[in-house]
């Protein structure tokens, strides 16, 4: 590619200094990569038809929509079916995230490849596992909800949706955990494991102490991704509070949905604030 | 536990012999203190004994038996017979000292009770008795990341006491220790190899540190024992054959 460019472009101008001396400086191609760019998102506008025009008009479309989500308030003894449904959403997620996080230590242990140096047979093993892994990472969890949906009787969505945050927990929580432990001082580990030990104990005894705050950390943070994500599940019919927002909106009750909205930003923002805390503690 | 070295030798993959002719046999309880050059072999000598390197001449005999021929179970049986201190500590940092010197004991626990963190009340006893021995029970609640170089050193070689070794493999146990720090270890090491019987093999940078505690110096030169026998009989003349050189101010701790 440079060699590309070497021959086709010009160079830049060479710099004369007081002594005589020639200073070549070196080509920049930002200034191609630029052009190449602009001719890149013009094409990708044209094929989304992106159009400012009808932005603009959709816009102020848009308003009275958005006046009749503020106006949640009208339909204020609506609250009374929210709430059992932010419970559910809640609830999802907190099981979900549990199975997910218990499952993941022991796979992020086996796959580790710092922990089973020596072993040829690791290697293949831990490869393939984390092959496996990045293709679970692949798919979002709406596609596993949708796709589990099909294996259950209608009526089991929260299941469903418990299931789909499990997987999503596992996949990204056991990346995440392998390669923190991928950076560790083994020091420890290897003193334990001269002490006549197997290699999974040595890892219970002298490198879970070290990583626990960590993990813990962690799975809070795929706690909060969980809870705002599967209030979405339930537009496929996975549960939880996105099964009467998605009804709302498609049944023209605005004012509804916006309180389910308000509901959900609440508990959103709550679990943030309170995940937070948890893990400023924890560091 | 007799550890009998007979014409050992040991080439790493990589071609460098480190070993070469090695023959000494160690009787249990003795304070041994290998010195010689850093690359000399002295760090090979000591893994070859509790295996994390294998010999690759000769025959090394610990209590009878080859380790080499040792594998899975019965290896770790045979380990767990060996502690080692390292230089580096090698702590666990974010936990009590106390939960530190209880890793050595997870051998006979199952994995539930380790994974859970729960330790016998006997355990624990040994635990904490193997701190006071080293002077340093009060710290047993502390984190270990909070402590000195010195106490951690301490609390390192607490772990392979409650471990109940036979022989305690010690691979430059004070060399990142200042002088008054390291004698207080250094004392530590001398008072359990007289109280337990334990034999206690140590690699010294410091040639003072060894011939003040070792009973017994073994000097290896290019991976061959080049002294083996009683501390009063080192002199200057086989310091500077063990050495190859004259020593330098490097070579001694001071104070």
């Amino acid at each position: 590619m440079i060699g590309f460019f070497d021959k086709v472009l010009p160079r830049p101008k060479k710099l004369t200094l007081e002594n005589g001396t020639l200073v070549q400086p070196p080509r920049s191609a930002s200034i191609y990569i630029s052009i190449i760019l602009i001719f890149v998102i013009g094409w990708f506008t044209q094929i989304t038809k992106f159009d400012l025009e009808q932005l603009i008009s959709k816009f102020f479309n848009f308003w009275p929509f958005i006046r009749r989500i503020f106006q949640f308030y009208t339909v204020w003894d609506y609250v009374g079916a929210v709430i059992p449904k932010v419970m559910e959403t809640l609830r999802m997620a907190i099981l979900g995230t549990f199975i997910g996080a218990v499952i993941s230590l022991p796979v992020a242990y086996m796959i580790s490849a710092n922990l089973h140096k020596n072993s040829r047979f690791g290697n293949v093993f831990i490869n393939i596992g984390k092959g496996l892994l990045s293709l679970l990472r692949t798919f979002p969890m709406l596609v596993y909800a949708q796709i589990i949906l099909l294996l259950f009787a209608a009526g089991s969505g929260p299941i469903v949706g418990t299931i789909a945050v499990t997987i999503f927990t596992f996949s990204i929580l056991t990346k995440m955990m392998y390669e923190y432990i991928e950076t560790l001082d083994l020091g420890a580990f290897e003193a334990i494991e001269s002490t006549g030990v197997s290699k999974s104990k040595a890892f219970t005894a002298a490198i879970m102490p070290e990583i626990l705050s960590v993990y813990y950390s962690y799975s809070l943070y795929c706690f909060d991704i969980n809870v705002r994500h599967s209030a979405i599940l339930g537009y496929v019919g996975a549960g939880g509070i996105g099964v009467i927002l998605r009804a709302k909106l498609q049944g023209n009750s605005y004012e509804e949905a916006g309180l389910i909205l308000l509901a959900l930003f609440i508990t959103v923002l709550s679990i943030e604030a309170i995940s937070k805390a948890i893990r400023r503690r924890l560091a | 536990m007799a550890i009998v070295f007979e014409k050992v030798g040991k080439t790493y993959d990589n071609g460098v012999e480190a070993l070469k002719n090695i023959d000494a046999t160690i009787e249990q309880g003795e304070f041994i203190a290998i010195i010689g050059l850093s690359g000399a072999g002295k760090s090979t000598f000591l893994k070859c004994i509790n295996k994390i390197h294998d010999v690759t001449v000769g025959e090394l005999l610990v209590d009878g038996i080859n380790p080499n021929t040792l594998h899975g179970k019965d290896l770790r049986k045979y380990k767990r017979k060996i502690g080692m201190v390292f230089q580096s500590f090698n702590l666990i940092g974010k936990t009590t000292v106390l939960k530190n010197v209880l890793a050595s004991r997870v051998a006979d626990m199952p994995l539930w009770k380790t994974i859970l963190g729960v330790y016998s009340k006997p355990d624990k006893i040994v635990a904490l008795e193997a701190l006071d021995k080293v002077g340093i029970l009060e710290k047993a609640y502390t984190r270990a990341d909070q402590l000195s170089g010195g106490q951690q050193q301490r609390v390192a070689l607490a772990r392979t006491v409650a471990q109940e070794p036979t022989v305690i493999l010690a691979d430059e146990p004070v060399a990142s220790l200042d002088p008054i720090t390291a004698k207080q270890v250094m004392d530590d090491f001398k008072r359990i190899n007289q109280l337990e019987q334990i034999t206690v093999i140590a690699n010294m940078h410091h040639v003072d540190l060894a011939l003040q505690y070792a009973v017994r110096v073994i000097g290896i030169r290019d991976g061959e024992i080049v002294f083996d026998g009683p501390v009063e009989k080192v002199n200057d003349d086989i310091l500077t054959h063990v050495y190859g050189r004259a020593l330098t101010d490097d070579d001694f701790i001071g104070e």
